[in-house]
């Protein structure tokens, strides 16, 4: 029972880390590339759910709310994905390459720190003008519970299963299903096969890698703010550093399905989910209970990177060794 | 305080890049190495700046009031960390999140090799000078042993990886409160004592020209001194055989293996030097706290935090990746400005008034900064203000 139990919890918990993990393989996949600011990503997809829901609907919980929100989770995480993409990687795309790395470390920092500073005061120090009263995003800011996630939960034979549960596990099932579909039927996600697999030669086919690249980005910021509302409305607050610590283990998902591959990504997911729900709950000890739970991820990614750096999934690269 | 003493306040930094840049012109940082050919007449001018920095040096703490001597001292911890990553990052390419790691490493190594276990806390009590050699080994040896997996992945992946180590650190110290001090309270590590002179002493019976040689002006010497150390050290690492096989590795790993290189063994050697620079940084920021060593309560803010390892970061790209002299003016705009901009607009207080009337502190805008500065940097001038120095001092002796 208890068994069953953390299995869902782990799920719930792995189609998170999935949604996110997507967003760094696909971009890979692409340009080999680890945009390590995809977390950044994440958490600004939370924001724009709730500054979407706070500019139009304040007070209101209604279901049809949450569409509107998640519309505006992606327009946000959309827009910031594109203009990182433009401002801090496409000029170093032939840059040695700490560069890009580097950089996305700095992005990173700036967008959680400009969210902390500048959630509640957007022109930071020069005014306190703040047109729609938004919280102050220096401490755990709490997210609008909409009225689906809200009922009693669901009890399957002594396994209570969250509705925000639900609500995440199936975000995770239909992105996973939206992404197949548009990668393997449509033009532009044929194109991005063929990008991935020979970028010049696409060109020389006629396909706008630039584009692509894009293309890539914005896939994976989509994925990411159906997280960052999930994550929010799992929770019930969200805070300016949760994509830190989420773009890790998203991170370590990726390398354990193998980079580059994205049904690797959604596998790696959900076996980190699964495994760090199990380890919590099972290992006996000074090493077992919540306060390790970061820690099996670093202890997996260590391991996959030194005993087998292509991940589950994932085709045999040397970059990385 | 008049400005003069303002202008010695900007003196040691100032002289020192000053140097490493006129160096760095024979001493080509970029991979073409080999023996620098040094006039003669040049070598003594060298040697005559040099020993007028180690004046300037003597001479600023009987200048220069005690907070800006606090701000120095911590300007000092950061350059000698600095020196660390930049040899690591900018000569052998590999990234490093775990900076601060290693300085909790040597900060708790120093704590207990020295104090002597009548506080409760484990202790061994050896000598104060030994404990600070042996702290600065333990590092590079903690650092040698993650050669596994230093040794073998780079880029992001040896980053995040690194990174593990901070979280790793931050658990460690929580579950161990004997060896590294409970989060509430810490715990206290000894002043440095060479011959009998205590480098933390509080009530000095010490005077040079009437000023009272107490802990901010013996500090600033100590600290002034392990830097200066510590950029020689490197210099000699950087401008040898194993700086040119960092770069070897850097540029081309198949390359240098060919050239006889072992690639996995230099990246290691490189981990574990740079880990040796944040211990000894770790043992100075003890002694910056008063002896107070303390785990953080998150691990993402505090003294061993990420966010200090992302400032160590900071450090080094914007003094310049592998420029030892970028690395110390990095550690002084990254650890000094936040500090000195207060001190200087409003003598003490910690906020600066805006145009529009709201009040803020330079210290909650840091991590802003830091993080477009590092990103304007990497993708405006990659050299850093290295760079930027190079550049400046070529114009002025072209014209």
């Amino acid at each position: 029972m208890e068994f069953a139990q953390q299995l869902v919890n782990g799920l719930t918990l792995g189609s998170l880390y999935a949604l996110i993990a997507v967003g760094y393989t696909v971009v890979y996949g692409i340009i080999q590339l680890i945009n390590f600011a995809h977390g950044e990503i994440f958490m600004i997809g939370a924001f724009g759910a709730l500054s979407t829901w706070l500019v139009f609907f304040n007070g209101n919980t209604s279901v049809w709310v949450l569409p509107i929100m998640i519309i505006g989770a992606i327009a946000s995480s959309v827009i910031v994905a594109v203009l990182m993409e433009r401002v801090a990687y496409r000029p170093l795309r032939s840059a040695p390459r700490l560069a890009p790395l580097i950089t996305a470390i700095g992005i990173s920092v700036f967008l959680q720190e400009l969210v902390r500073l500048g959630y509640n005061n957007p022109l930071l120090f020069l005014s306190t003008w703040n047109p729609f009263d938004f919280p102050s995003a220096k401490q755990k800011v709490p997210f609008p519970q909409i009225d689906v996630v809200t009922g009693a939960a669901f009890n399957v034979g002594g396994v209570v299963i969250q509705r925000s549960t639900i609500f995440t596990i199936g975000a995770l099932i239909i992105c996973a299903a939206g992404l197949f579909y548009f990668v393997s039927r449509t033009r532009t996600g044929r194109a991005m096969q063929a990008v991935s697999q020979d970028p010049d030669t696409a060109r020389l086919m006629g396909i706008n890698v630039d584009r692509i690249i894009i293309v890539a980005f914005v896939i994976g910021a989509t994925l990411a703010a159906v997280a960052g509302v999930a994550q929010g409305l799992q929770i019930t607050n969200i805070n300016f550093k949760m994509g830190f610590l989420a773009g890790l283990k998203a991170f370590t998902a990726a390398v354990l399905g193998g980079i580059g591959n994205v049904w690797g990504a959604v596998l790696g997911g959900l076996t980190l989910g699964l495994v760090e729900s199990m380890a919590v709950q099972f290992i006996p000890g000074t090493f077992g209970g919540s306060p390790w739970k970061d820690v099996w991820a670093f202890a997996i990614l260590i391991l996959v990177l030194v005993f087998r750096p292509q991940g589950l999934l994932g085709a045999k690269v040397v970059d990385r060794a | 305080m008049s400005e003069t003493t303002r202008a010695e306040a900007t003196g040691p930094t100032a002289g020192a890049t000053g140097v490493d840049a006129a160096e760095t012109d024979s001493a080509a940082p970029d991979g073409q190495g080999g023996m620098p050919a040094v006039h003669p007449r040049r070598d003594r001018r060298r040697w005559l700046l040099w020993g007028a920095l180690v004046v300037v040096l003597f001479l600023v703490p009987i200048y220069l009031p005690g907070q800006y001597l606090i701000v120095s001292t911590w300007v000092m911890t950061g350059a000698v960390g600095a020196m660390g990553l930049t040899m690591l990052i900018g000569q052998a390419g590999q990234l490093s999140l775990a900076h601060s790691f290693f300085l909790l490493v040597g900060g708790v190594s120093y704590t207990v090799l020295s104090s002597d276990g009548t506080d409760g806390f484990v202790g061994l009590g050896l000598p104060t000078a030994l404990s600070l050699v042996l702290a600065v080994a333990i590092s590079a040896a903690v650092g040698a042993a993650f050669a596994p997996v230093s040794g073998r992945l780079t880029g992001i992946y040896l980053g995040v990886a690194s990174l593990s180590l901070v979280f790793l650190g931050w658990w460690l110290a929580r579950v161990l409160p004997s060896i590294a001090g409970s989060t509430s309270s810490g715990r206290y590590a000894d002043d440095l004592n060479l011959f009998g002179f205590d480098f933390g002493e509080k009530s000095p019976t010490l005077a040079i020209l009437g000023v009272p040689i107490g802990q901010n002006e013996r500090l600033f010497w100590l600290y002034a001194a392990l830097t200066l150390i510590a950029y020689f050290v490197a210099r000699g690492a950087v401008d040898g055989r194993v700086g040119r096989a960092w770069r070897a590795v850097r540029d081309n790993e198949a390359a240098a293996t060919v050239m006889g290189v072992s690639v996995v063994r230099q990246k290691s050697v490189a981990f574990a030097v740079s880990s040796a620079y944040a211990g000894l940084a770790g043992v100075m920021v003890v002694w910056w706290y008063d002896g107070l060593l303390k785990p953080d309560e998150a691990v993402d803010s505090g003294t061993y935090s990420t966010a200090v390892a992302i400032a160590y970061l900071a450090m080094v790209v914007i003094g310049g990746l592998g420029s030892l002299g970028g690395a110390i003016v990095g550690a002084a705009v990254v650890f000094g400005t936040p500090l000195i901009i207060p001190l200087l607009s409003q003598g003490d207080s910690s906020a600066v008034l805006s145009s529009g009337g709201t009040a803020f502190s330079p210290v909650v805008i840091t991590y802003l900064a830091y993080g477009a500065l590092i990103v304007l940097i990497v993708l405006f001038e990659p050299g850093g203000l290295a760079a930027l120095g190079r550049r400046l001092t070529a114009r002025l002796k072209r014209s």
